[in-house]
């Protein structure tokens, strides 16, 4: 049976439109994607520690009075909404607080702000920390240098 | 393969409820420093009292004179701080009130240290001694002087 050349090329285009051979088989499921940022935010020192607290000029025991001193910083918190958050800056423990030089020791109390308002997204809060020695307690203290290092966390 | 996204999703709820509950430290650091210092006040004059030209002793100590008494001085300094006494002027001498004439040298008598502050003021003594030719052809009257106490730490 001759093939005519206008019956090669039906079949050529016919088998160019027909469906793609099916080898195997899958099923396809679409699925919604969601998150939710917590309101709280995450908190975080802008700037690596340590911070410092100097009582600047030095002590003198001969003429005591409560002395202040204190350091400003910055906390950064992330993901915090419309109604804000609040850090808070806190230390390990809730002992007397002690500068030491060799044996002998200052006692000294730390105000920390517990509660600091973060009205804004990412943006960078004060916090004030203040360090007061009272006026009776350096009174026999020997000359030199006293220090003290503590940890403080801000949270969330 | 449902079971698999779920628990990867679940997985990442988790992980991003542990990131808001984090909390990040850093140190901080308390510093101050206690000075070393020393005040002196006079707690007693040195007074010779009444000095004779004629019957009196080749020196006379304020201390032991039967009218006289020995100075004193209060040192409070920073506790454990080593400090020393001094007296200017170096030749001190009393002169006749009122006039400024007529000096009389005399020499004072302390124990220079150096000394260790504890925690409460020192009691210091300072002494004085007057050869009687100094005085003995000095009119008679009230002879005063001024001695500078220095206390140096």
């Amino acid at each position: 049976m001759a093939i005519s050349k206008s019956m090669v090329l039906a079949m050529l285009i016919g088998f160019l439109m027909s469906p793609t051979p099916v080898l195997g088989a899958s099923v396809t499921q679409g699925m919604q994607v969601a998150a939710t940022i917590l309101d709280r935010g995450h908190c975080s020192f802008e700037t690596s520690g340590p911070y410092l607290i100097n009582f600047d000029p030095a002590l003198d025991p001969l003429a005591p009075v409560e002395r202040n001193a204190s350091v400003t910083f910055q906390v950064r918190c992330k993901g915090v909404g419309h109604h804000g958050s609040t850090a808070i800056v806190d230390r390990t423990g809730s002992e007397q607080l002690y500068l030491t030089k060799g044996s002998d020791s200052i006692p000294y109390n730390l105000n920390l702000p517990t509660s600091e308002p973060v009205l804004k997204n990412n943006q960078p809060v004060d916090i004030t920390v203040t360090a007061t020695i009272a006026e009776n307690t350096y009174r026999n203290a020997s000359p030199g240098l006293y220090s003290d290092t503590i940890t403080i966390t801000v949270e969330p | 393969m449902k079971k698999i996204l779920a628990i990867l999703a679940a997985v990442g709820l988790m992980a991003a409820a542990g990131t808001a509950m984090a909390a990040d430290s850093t140190d901080l650091l308390v510093e101050a420093e206690v000075l070393a210092a020393c005040s002196v006040e006079t707690v007693d004059n040195i007074d010779f009292g009444d000095l004779d030209p004629i019957n009196d002793p080749a020196t006379t100590t304020a201390s032991t004179a039967p009218t006289g008494s020995a100075g004193s001085v209060r040192v409070t300094c920073t506790n454990l701080t080593s400090y020393s006494l001094g007296a200017t002027p170096a030749s001190p001498t009393m002169t006749l009130n009122g006039g400024g004439t007529n000096p009389i040298a005399y020499t004072p008598v302390f124990t220079a240290g150096p000394f260790t502050a504890g925690t409460s003021a020192d009691i210091r003594t300072i002494d004085a001694t007057v050869a009687k030719t100094a005085y003995e052809t000095a009119p008679a009257g009230a002879y005063s002087g001024q001695l500078t106490i220095t206390v140096s730490y």
